[in-house]
């Protein structure tokens, strides 16, 4: 516990925030921000500096997705998610689960975009 | 000495998703009652039981992740125990999501209330490969522990058992433990305790509370207890000043809110509780549910699967239930037949069979309906599919400025208003709720399309269909619309987040389901009845009196006319003049004259009016009505033309149809008007019965403005119909 938060304080990138790990990746928290509500919302389900989380998909419509931290999956907006602060971030390993990033290939499997192509990690998706 | 005559009080405490509700199920079985927190809209379930001679009065308390005083629920769920004194707490706690359960836990503990930490959904927990020391685990928490199986009904014994035992002193795990915060922590959260019981021992005033809580309390600057202080033990302010001091000394010291600090120091507790009673495999409990989910919230077949889901639930509800309420309103028609019968002609008459068992049959032909969107909806919520609604429907309701689950109250909505208006309480924030209940009634009712019918019939002609979904999509424009401008305004202070838990899928129990179904149909029979049955017989009065002299004359007339056997065309005729000339004359009738000059910009005139201010019992009262007002004049028109045909003949043509009626040029009515008639119906309060629905939900205020709103709406949307319309010549 205490290794990873040291390791994480290290490695937290500038400017990285939740909304930047793709789906089927992971990243560990290093500071919460923003509304204390919230802030005090989230520690009580888990999300507390140190902690790895993993973003399991996004919804259909894109916005909300679903995160993974400890046994617990929440769903956070893009908006939430640009408030969480992250470092360590691992990209999906292999194939990717449903292959969609949050930018780049948007339309999955079948749709438009090419194979492998498209970018790997964006900014801040619009 | 009689334990028999002794109530115990009882609260269940715990996350949700944490399987409290099945918990109180299986104590309680049917005995619930639900109802709403004092003042606001939280349900409030509680039941009572009776185990070894004593009575429980058993308590939900709404699900928390915490204690602070950042929600509603919270707020709620720790009055509840500082005011209400349970004698008992049980905190139910998710056994395979320990560590985020026992967050609430040592904040339950940090209260100094009675608590007993029940392990629910054990069998989960022994099925994974983790081990946990039950026993120390209980002595290090200081609780007596039980295991449960809520939703199987295992363990209702022992926990029943457990909370006398407790209650009755003879637990021998009972021993307040302090929940140790870290020594820098611990150190001012000791000397600012003390300092309080000084003040309070030097004051004489009772502290009411553990002195170590309102000293974590202060440092942690919670608005609740600072108001409490400044409030109630005014004796005790100078101990802020000192809390402030301290809470700048920690800020120095750790370079963080002492807030978090303290959270820090609980979290290390319950690291430290768990790494010695916990031996822990791999638990993926979420296992299946991740499998599930790769179809049901799928990128792209995410959505087909939920619109079908919603497909059924919208047809069941509406389908199904209309069967039941059919015969429902067969069996009141015969009793109303029945009671007529017995009784004379006259005013008593009329006012129980129309006025009393009108009202009686408009509240249960709702019913079945009501009932299967219960149970629905309990299914939605039991399995877990609920949470996944909220994530697929999320983007599009937050155009709206709503949140994923107002969906279904919104999609309700095009049936009835009143089953979407109760259904909002799904919603856990009080500002989604209301703003999910003032749109509702934008999404167009079943009640409002006969009337759409009627006038695109009879003005559109081949657009009809067209012109009906128009006016569907323009209810679902204004409701963006009103949406967008209402969480812009005055609903914006609360903006809620979008942070929710999807919890694990599962089999929905048949004790859950009419537990659930049963508890809110009952609560709703109960509220609503009442109400609506006393507002029909107003309305009926109010349509009935004052009785019209000149309508009676007509009547009589029709009466002798039929027993002379005359013309059963002059007859009818006469009867359908004597009924108009009754509601002319009547109540409404008059409301409907005098608030025509508000309506006449609109191009509608007093028939209209009448029929609009009818429309406040229910929509489909606005069809029938203007049967009653216009068909008299022109079958009067029509009977002139047919004055040599025999009676036999003009009795088989009948009079004209409404909607020919409409159409003749005494009508009133042009295209456009029809089309701002539309708008009208579209926009303005739905019936009596969502009114009271809303007051019952959101209490009065809300339900005047919702109201207000509405009237504002409909009457501003037909003006710019109307004068638009005039203007580029459609009149």
């Amino acid at each position: 516990m205490r290794r990873s938060r040291r390791w994480a304080a290290r490695r937290c990138g500038p400017g990285l925030t939740l909304a930047d790990v793709p789906p089927g990746g992971s990243a560990v928290i290093c500071e919460l921000e923003g509304d204390e509500v919230l802030q005090e919302r989230l520690r009580a389900l888990g999300l507390r500096e140190g902690a790895r989380i993993e973003v399991v998909k996004q919804a259909p419509l894109a916005d909300p997705r679903e995160y993974r931290v400890g046994g617990v999956h929440l769903s956070l907006r893009h908006t939430e998610a640009l408030g969480i602060r992250v470092g360590g971030i691992v990209e999906p390993s292999g194939p990717r689960p449903h292959g969609w990033g949050w930018g780049g290939r948007r339309w999955g499997r079948w749709g438009w975009g090419r194979r492998g192509g498209g970018r790997r990690r964006c900014g801040p998706a619009g | 000495m009689h334990p028999a005559t002794r109530v115990l009080r009882v609260a269940l405490a715990g996350n949700p998703n944490s399987g409290k509700t099945s918990v109180f199920n299986v104590l309680t079985g049917l005995h619930q009652q639900v109802g709403n927190w004092a003042g606001v809209t939280v349900e409030r379930k509680s039941g009572r039981i009776r185990h070894g001679g004593y009575e429980l009065e058993i308590i939900d308390l709404p699900g928390t992740y915490s204690l602070t005083s950042y929600t509603l629920e919270e707020r709620i769920a720790r009055q509840y125990i500082f005011d209400e004194r349970p004698d008992v707490i049980v905190n139910v706690i998710d056994a395979a999501n320990l560590e985020r359960n026992l967050h609430l836990t040592v904040q339950l503990l940090e209260m100094g209330v009675d608590l007993i930490v029940d392990l629910n959904m054990w069998d989960e927990f022994t099925a994974s490969r983790a081990r946990l020391d039950v026993e120390r685990f209980g002595v290090l928490l200081g609780t007596p522990v039980v295991t449960t199986v809520g939703h199987r009904g295992h363990g209702r014994t022992e926990l029943l058992d457990a909370i006398l035992r407790l209650a009755e002193g003879r637990s021998r795990r009972h021993r307040h433990v302090p929940i140790s915060l870290g020594t820098r922590v611990e150190t001012v959260v000791q000397q600012l305790a003390e300092r309080a019981e000084q003040l309070s021992a030097a004051a004489g005033v009772p502290l009411r509370l553990p002195s170590r809580y309102v000293a974590t309390k202060l440092l942690e600057g919670d608005p609740q207890v600072v108001e409490h202080i400044h409030n109630r033990l005014p004796a005790l302010k100078p101990l802020l000043l000192e809390a402030d001091t301290t809470r700048d000394h920690l800020r120095l010291a750790t370079g963080m809110e002492p807030a978090r600090v303290i959270g820090a120091g609980r979290h290390g507790f319950i690291a430290g509780l768990l790494r010695e009673t916990l031996s822990s495999g791999p638990l993926d409990r979420m296992h299946r549910s991740r499998q599930l989910d790769r179809v049901l919230t799928h990128r792209v077949l995410g959505l087909p699967i939920f619109v079908a889901f919603m497909w059924l639930l919208f047809n069941a509800t509406f389908t199904m239930g209309a069967h039941p309420a059919a015969w429902i309103e067969r069996l009141v028609a015969l009793l109303g037949n029945v009671v007529a019968g017995a009784l004379p002609a006259g005013v008593l008459r009329d006012l129980v069979v129309e006025g009393v068992f009108g009202g009686v049959g408009a509240v249960a032909v709702f019913l079945p309906s009501i009932m299967i969107l219960f149970l629905g909806i309990a299914l939605l919520e039991d399995t877990g599919y609920m949470a996944r609604i909220a994530f697929i429907m999320d983007r599009v309701m937050h155009l709206f400025g709503l949140h994923g689950k107002s969906f279904i109250p919104m999609l309700t909505g095009f049936g009835c208003t009143v089953p979407a208006i109760l259904a909002t309480r799904t919603l856990e924030s009080r500002r989604d709720r209301i703003l999910t209940a003032l749109l509702v009634p934008h999404m167009s009712c079943a009640a409002r399309l006969p009337v759409y019918v009627l006038l695109a019939g009879a003005f559109f002609g081949a657009q009809a269909g067209n012109a009906v979904m128009a006016i569907y999509l323009l209810g679902i424009l204004v409701a963006l619309g009103v949406g967008a401008l209402f969480s812009h305004t005055f609903l914006r202070e609360e903006q809620a987040s979008f942070v929710m838990e999807l919890p694990p899928y599962r089999w929905p129990t048949l004790r859950g389901l009419a537990a659930h179904t049963w508890a809110r149909s009952h609560h709703y029979l109960k509220k609503m009845a009442g109400v609506i049955l006393i507002a029909s017989i107003v309305l009926w009065v109010l349509g009935n009196f004052p009785r019209s002299s000149t309508a009676a004359d007509l009547e009589a007339h029709a009466a002798q006319l039929a027993a002379r056997g005359g013309a059963t065309a002059e007859v009818s005729k006469l009867r359908r003049q004597a009924a108009a000339v009754a509601i002319e004359q009547s109540v409404i009738g008059r409301m409907g004259r005098a608030i025509e000059p508000v309506l006449r910009p609109l191009g509608f005139d007093w028939r209209m009016g009448v029929s609009l201010v009818s429309g406040f019992v229910a929509k489909e009262v606005v069809v029938s009505t203007m049967g009653v007002l216009y068909q008299v004049g022109a079958a009067g028109a029509t009977g002139d033309a047919g004055d040599g045909m025999t009676g036999a003949q003009a009795g088989a043509t009948g009079p004209p149809t409404l909607r020919e009626a409409l159409r003749a040029p005494g009508g009133g009515f042009t295209p456009l008007t029809a089309a701002a008639f539309m708008v009208f119906v579209l926009l303005y309060t739905p019936c009596v019965a969502s009114i009271v629905a809303m007051r019952r939900e959101l209490g009065a205020r809300w339900m005047w403005f919702d109201v207000g709103y509405q009237l504002a709406l409909a009457w501003l949307a037909a003006f710019g119909v109307y004068r638009i319309g005039t203007m580029l010549g459609w009149g």
